[in-house]
């Protein structure tokens, strides 16, 4: 006990009443600031904005919009009543049929007749989408998604959309443009109508080159999905249409509304299963649902956290033996929590739904000190026979000190977040580390108090209260026998197999140029890394994965280079202008900008063609679809059906080849000049859509556009590789025609102007010059970048702290290095389990760049048992007159119990962390949970026994 | 109950009921009591011009009709076209045709000739002249609601509405109170550096009737619309979109006497709509100096498809 913990102790419990009411005080100004809470997912904000994925995507995005895109999908079902046969097959491809393995995502199984029937439904495979309750369903879907609050209807793509149009002849041979489906619905009452309305919506939709591959599922009878256009589309027996989907977009202002619009959502789609469920799948997915849905389920499943609180109670009640020691401590606790989540709502900081592990963290490690210091208090209590005040003053003063340096300890796992440029990490150091500083004054310092002064009756001597259960008498004395006797083999032996294990797992020894440890995936899978695998919305992203051509979206913006198209500034008629200053006249000269140039337009053509070509993009779509698509209608020869053979960028090379129809009968001599065409094709798209109809692909000045595309995968190797190929597939072009002219995403070092937020970034230099690519693959791909410096780097520096913090709070090297090397192995094991979890595919477990904080905040947590143990370890030598055996003992039984105890509540407390739908609590609570159970069992058998191998004098003295 | 019901019934149908099909263009000047149809009939009449033969909006100098889209907080786009309507069509079965040319920007030299049929079952017929492939495309009908080059005005705002989509109602007569909505502060170009855009106050104090006209297609883009019509030219000043009983959209209208007889013949000073929800505007901007009615033209059949590949081919 030194001096500066006796005066603390003295001062607090002199000053108590005005402790407790300031305590009080600020619990409850700060909780008035939870309702400012700003937890959105918004994972453009995650990472450092300098990355160059993260640019991309964020200009992208602020360029062009699309940045929530909900899908809702709606697909006949081929299995119709039963008990519930759709629920089996969710069930059923869970499981791999070769290994068991339930999170193997390669193969999943389809409904099947076989499954069907064993579960009482009848197999009906003849209908198709063409019936009046289906479409007229899927219009009342649109009505009421562009009725949800902050959609933009205009960019809304289904059948029942405005824009979306029928494209064919009249009867008169014209052209002839109509919404697929009428505005009032289909008919209901006259079947004739109704069968003409049908029919013209099948013609417009199945015909349509760029939207059929996105708005519908034509399905061939062994459940695959027809691409458009391949043999047999049109053949209703081949590929028969049994499904339309939705897409929606919906504004920003979702992110800070996500609570109440993920309800109506969920409302409005749960109403539409309610009446059509037992004819239709209806399947939702999309960022912003996606998103808000992790929220929802948190909310949804508070009981789990009533649950976790109500064990920690009944912990503590145990533990402390008696209602005092557990509802003291917990108010407390209480208090740090509803102070921390106030400072998380007052700063407006913007916040994950991963941000749950901080308050139960706070839980957790808020019990586990106030474990220690309420018994110290009971012992003081009850064995001294003093006042209860006086018991109070002694076990602060007694337990400040080991208590301050875990916290310390603790702070520091969450310090060495902040210095990693990503905004999750550090919410988690800045408010993870004011949790536990509040936790020295909440916890340490006031449940003692509190216990002192409502101390019950009968509170001077009560051997009962302090006398070691059986169960931690019984472990003290084996746990002592182990280390001291032959038996230490085996807590060697679990190390030693722990390290064998996790070598073989991460291939340590078989690195590659690109890993030190080839068998730890660091990539994400956003949707398994978001929910586990058989939650609702992950079983909905995966179907919708099955009946569309890809779910996960990618943005190349792409930009005129200034030496090809200046883009002088328009000219001024005001006066202002200093004549000849050069200017641009949109009336008088020449369209300028890179989309006017039909070269440009034919390699973001050439661009799109490979991606749909690449096995893991399934579709794309770009402004040139409705200049091809203008094309096709102008160049077929009148009275004809639109030919997909002029669905083409007309440039010089196309149309040297198609002279029949891009020639003048009157002028055989004449060459229409390919940039005019263009030019004129672009006019008449811009006088003849929507307002906001085409700012998606091409930005108005008609010097910038983006391609989109999705991607039909989540596998994080996969991925990884095709952001790869796209990168090689711009390297492979970079001098061809066209592709020379602009530049495709943007590239380590250059400047960007983001539209929406002002900010000038610059990207850093990632030592490549590949074009980076957007949408949530390059937001993958930058967490990817990220995670592979990050998984070595941030929790070594971490060891590294806490080394030069224990070496001089125990001014001992040795101790410093005794902690170290345990918090080592701990760290060699979690790399061991991500391994593992990436060898199986179970992409909610592997160590992608959500889940690395656990190994930086694991460590500062994992320490405090080491440094409980070592100082309560002097202590007894000191009491014992160095009997190694009796102090250790008497360690085991009061400290170890304690550590043990605290491990318990951990487990406790990191219940809602696992058992919700969430995937990345689940994995920090995994990870955590693994590295804290490795660290209780390393604190009480390795570190006892290498403290008696290596004798530090900080235990036992200058002898 | 039931006279109650009956008399609901009769007041209900003095104030609403349907349109008749087709406005001729030899529709009277109602005089006495109107009904609701009568003043959407008028209306229609006055903005398809049935009291020209023919109206046009051309080129002097460098004054010419502009057509300026905005987005919020970016540049307009302007696009100037020439215009030239013909109501005393000769051809058999045509009630109008309409010539129009753009003469700037990545439209320049497009022509566009529509024809309106006088079988009102028959849809318009639009041809279009596309200079950099020299072929001319035919149009069917577009829809009401699709929006008229890419502007705030759907093509029902402008020509393909007729009373009979809607139910109508009349809300009693008002004072029209301001001045009529203009885009401000237009950047502007070539074409309209020196035109003078500015609000058209002479509206303000006219007597307008109040005419509440309910869209009869289910899910329409507008629920109702409240038009301001002046009670003696039967010109609409304001319209009023409503969708949701919100607001969404407003269109306004500047008209121009032509000084003839017919109290009903004037012509379109300038348009202005805005969409509410996204800030969007568009403005129809035609200075007085281009306007022509009942004008003699040179050129037979000026409105044929010839005109059409021809003309464009002079603008350079």
């Amino acid at each position: 006990m030194n001096n500066f913990a006796k005066r603390y102790a003295a001062f607090a419990i002199a000053n108590r009443k005005l402790i407790l009411a300031l305590m009080a005080f600020f619990t409850l100004f700060m909780g008035y600031f939870i309702q400012d809470l700003d937890i959105r997912n918004d994972p453009d904000t995650l990472l450092p904005e300098t990355n160059r994925y993260v640019a991309t995507n964020a200009y992208g995005e602020q360029k062009f919009g699309f940045g929530n895109i909900m899908v809702v999908g709606f697909v006949l079902k081929d299995c119709v009543g039963g008990d519930d046969p759709y629920s089996d097959a969710d069930q059923i491809i869970n499981f791999d049929p070769e290994t068991g393995l339930r999170i193997n995502e390669s193969a999943p199984v389809k409904m099947t007749q076989n499954i069907c029937e064993a579960a009482g439904g009848a197999w009906e495979t003849l209908d198709d989408v063409y019936q009046p309750w289906f479409v007229n369903m899927v219009q009342k879907a649109h009505n009421d998604m562009v009725a949800l609050k902050h959609s933009r209807g205009n960019n809304f793509m289904d059948i029942a959309a405005q824009k979306i149009k029928y494209m064919g002849t009249s009867e008169d041979g014209g052209l002839k443009f109509e919404r697929l489906i009428p505005v009032a619905g289909i008919n209901t009452t006259d079947k004739q109508v109704a069968g003409t309305q049908l029919a013209h919506l099948k013609k417009g939709i199945e015909t349509n080159p760029v939207l059929a591959p996105m708005l519908m599922l034509k399905q061939a009878k062994d459940g695959r999905r027809c691409e458009f256009a391949q043999e047999g589309w049109y053949d209703d027996e081949t590929c028969k249409a049994k499904g339309f989907f939705i897409v929606g977009d919906y504004a920003d202002t979702v992110k800070s509304d996500y609570l109440p619009w993920v309800t109506s959502t969920i409302a409005l789609v749960d109403e539409i299963k309610a009446e059509h469920g037992d004819r239709v799948e209806v399947r939702i997915a999309g960022e912003p649902y996606f998103l808000a849905f992790m929220l929802y389920d948190l909310v949804q499943k508070w009981w789990l956290f009533a649950i976790s609180f109500l064990i920690v109670v009944a912990m503590l009640w145990y533990l402390n033996k008696g209602w005092r020691g557990s509802v003291f401590p917990l108010i407390g606790v209480v208090a740090t929590i509803i102070i921390t989540l106030g400072l998380m709502g007052f700063t407006a900081y913007k916040l994950t739904t991963m941000m749950v592990l901080t308050p139960m963290l706070l839980l957790a490690i808020g019990t586990g000190h106030a474990v220690q210091v309420v018994r110290r208090y009971q012992s003081e209590l009850h064995t001294n026979g003093i006042l209860p005040m006086s018991a109070a003053e002694r076990a602060i003063a007694t337990t400040i000190v080991p208590a301050t340096l875990a916290i310390v300890t603790d702070m520091v796992g969450f310090f060495t977040l902040s210095f990693v440029d990503i905004s999750f990490y550090k919410a988690y150091a800045y408010f993870g580390m004011f949790g536990m500083m509040t936790i020295l004054i909440t916890t340490t310092t006031i449940a003692p108090i509190l216990m002192a002064m409502f101390p019950g009756k009968n509170t001077q001597v009560d051997a009962s209260m302090v006398e070691a259960s059986k169960f931690e008498k019984g472990m003290a004395k084996t746990l002592t026998s182990v280390i001291m006797g032959k038996m230490k083999i085996i807590p060697i032996g679990m190390v030693v197999a722990l390290v064998a294990w996790s070598a073989v797992q991460t291939k340590v020894f078989e690195p590659t140029v690109d890993s030190p440890m080839p068998g730890v995936e660091v990539g994400i899978n956003y949707s398994r890394a978001a929910f586990k695998y058989d939650s609702d919305a992950n079983i909905d992203l995966r179907r919708l994965g099955e009946v569309m051509p890809g779910v996960i979206s990618v943005n190349i913006p792409i930009k005129g280079k200034v030496a090809n198209f200046p883009m002088l500034p328009a000219c001024s008629y005001d006066g202002s202008q200093a004549p000849g200053t050069p200017c641009w006249d949109e009336d008088e000269d020449a369209p300028q900008g890179a989309f006017n140039n039909a070269e440009v337009m034919a390699a973001i053509e050439k661009t799109e063609d490979w991606m749909r070509s690449h096995p893991n993009i399934g579709f794309t779509g770009s402004y040139i679809q409705f200049l091809k698509i203008v094309n096709m209608l102008m160049m077929t020869p009148e009275g004809q059906e639109p030919n997909l053979k002029y669905f083409h960028v007309p440039n010089e090379a196309f149309i040297s080849q198609n002279m029949d129809v891009y020639g003048d009968p009157e002028d055989p001599q004449w060459v229409p000049d390919a940039n005019e065409i263009v030019t004129g094709f672009n006019g008449l798209l811009e006088a003849n859509t929507n307002a906001g109809d085409l700012d998606s692909f091409v930005a108005k000045g008609w010097n910038e556009g983006v391609i989109m595309g999705f991607v039909n995968t989540m596998d994080p190797v996969k991925t990884h590789q095709t952001v790869k190929d796209i990168q090689q597939f711009f390297k492979d072009n970079e001098n061809e025609k066209g592709f020379n002219l602009v530049e495709w995403g943007y590239k380590s070092g250059d400047t960007i102007l983001m539209p929406e937020s002002g900010k000038t970034v610059t990207i850093e230099d990632s030592g490549t010059d590949t074009v980076a690519v957007g949408g949530f693959l390059g937001a993958t791909e930058a967490t990817h970048d990220v995670a592979e410096v990050e998984y070595i780097k941030s929790p070594l520096i971490t060891a590294l702290a806490i080394f030069v913090i224990a070496a001089l709070i125990f001014g001992s090297p040795l101790i410093a290095a005794i902690l170290t090397s345990t918090l080592l192995v701990t760290l060699f094991g979690q790399y061991g389990l991500g391994a593992y979890f990436t060898s199986v595919e179970n992409w909610s477990g592997n160590l992608h760049f959500a889940t690395l904080v656990s190994l930086s905040i694991a460590m500062g947590l994992g320490v405090d048992y080491g440094i409980y143990m070592i100082s309560r370890l002097r202590e007894e030598m000191q009491l014992t007159g160095g009997q190694w055996a009796k102090s250790l003992q008497n360690t085991l039984e009061t400290t170890g119990a304690a550590v043990f105890a605290s491990i318990v509540v951990l487990l406790a407390s990191f219940i809602p962390l696992l058992m919700t739908q969430l995937a990345n609590t689940w994995a920090l609570g995994v990870f955590i949970s693994e590295a804290l159970i490795i660290d209780v069992v390393l604190a009480l058998t390795i570190i006892p026994l290498m403290v008696y191998i290596f004798k530090p004098k900080y235990v036992f003295g200058k002898k | 109950m039931k006279r109650i019901a009956l008399s609901v019934a009769v007041a209900a149908s003095l104030a609403t009921g349907v349109a008749s099909a087709v406005v001729s263009k030899d529709l009277a000047y109602p005089s006495g009591s109107l009904s609701a149809n009568d003043v959407a009939e008028q209306n229609y009449f006055v903005n398809h011009f049935y009291s020209f033969d023919n109206y046009g909006i051309g080129k002097k100098g460098e004054e010419i009709t502009a057509l300026i889209l905005r987005a919020k907080d970016s540049n307009p786009l302007t696009l100037t076209l020439e215009r030239m309507l013909n109501n005393s069509p000769t051809a058999d079965g045509v009630n109008a045709q309409d010539l129009a040319i753009f003469r700037s920007g990545k439209l320049k030299g497009t022509g566009m000739l529509i024809t309106d049929f006088s079988d009102q079952a028959k849809s318009q017929s639009y041809e279009i002249f596309i200079p950099s492939i020299r072929k001319v495309r035919r149009f069917a009908e577009p829809a009401r609601d699709d929006a008229w080059g890419g502007s705030d005005f759907t093509f029902g705002d402008v020509t393909l509405r007729k009373p009979k989509h809607e139910s109508h109602e009349l809300l009693g007569k008002a004072t029209f109170s301001g001045c009529l909505g203009i885009m401000k502060d237009v950047k502007r170009n070539k074409y309209t550096q020196n035109a003078k855009i500015e609000a058209d106050c002479s509206t303000d104090g006219k007597e307008v009737y109040k005419l509440k006209s309910t869209a009869n297609n289910e899910n329409w883009w507008y629920d109702n619309r409240v038009s301001y019509i002046d009670t003696k030219t039967f010109a609409d000043y304001r319209t009023e979109y409503f969708k949701g009983g919100k607001q969404v959209k407003t269109i306004d209208r500047s008209w121009v006497s032509a000084g003839l007889d017919d109290p009903r013949a004037s012509y379109w000073g300038y348009w202005y709509g805005t969409t509410l929800a996204t800030g969007h505007e568009t403005m129809a901007f035609i200075p007085r100096s281009v306007t022509k009615v009942n004008h003699k033209y040179k050129a037979k059949n000026l409105w044929s498809t010839r005109t059409l590949k021809k003309m464009p081919r002079n603008i350079k």
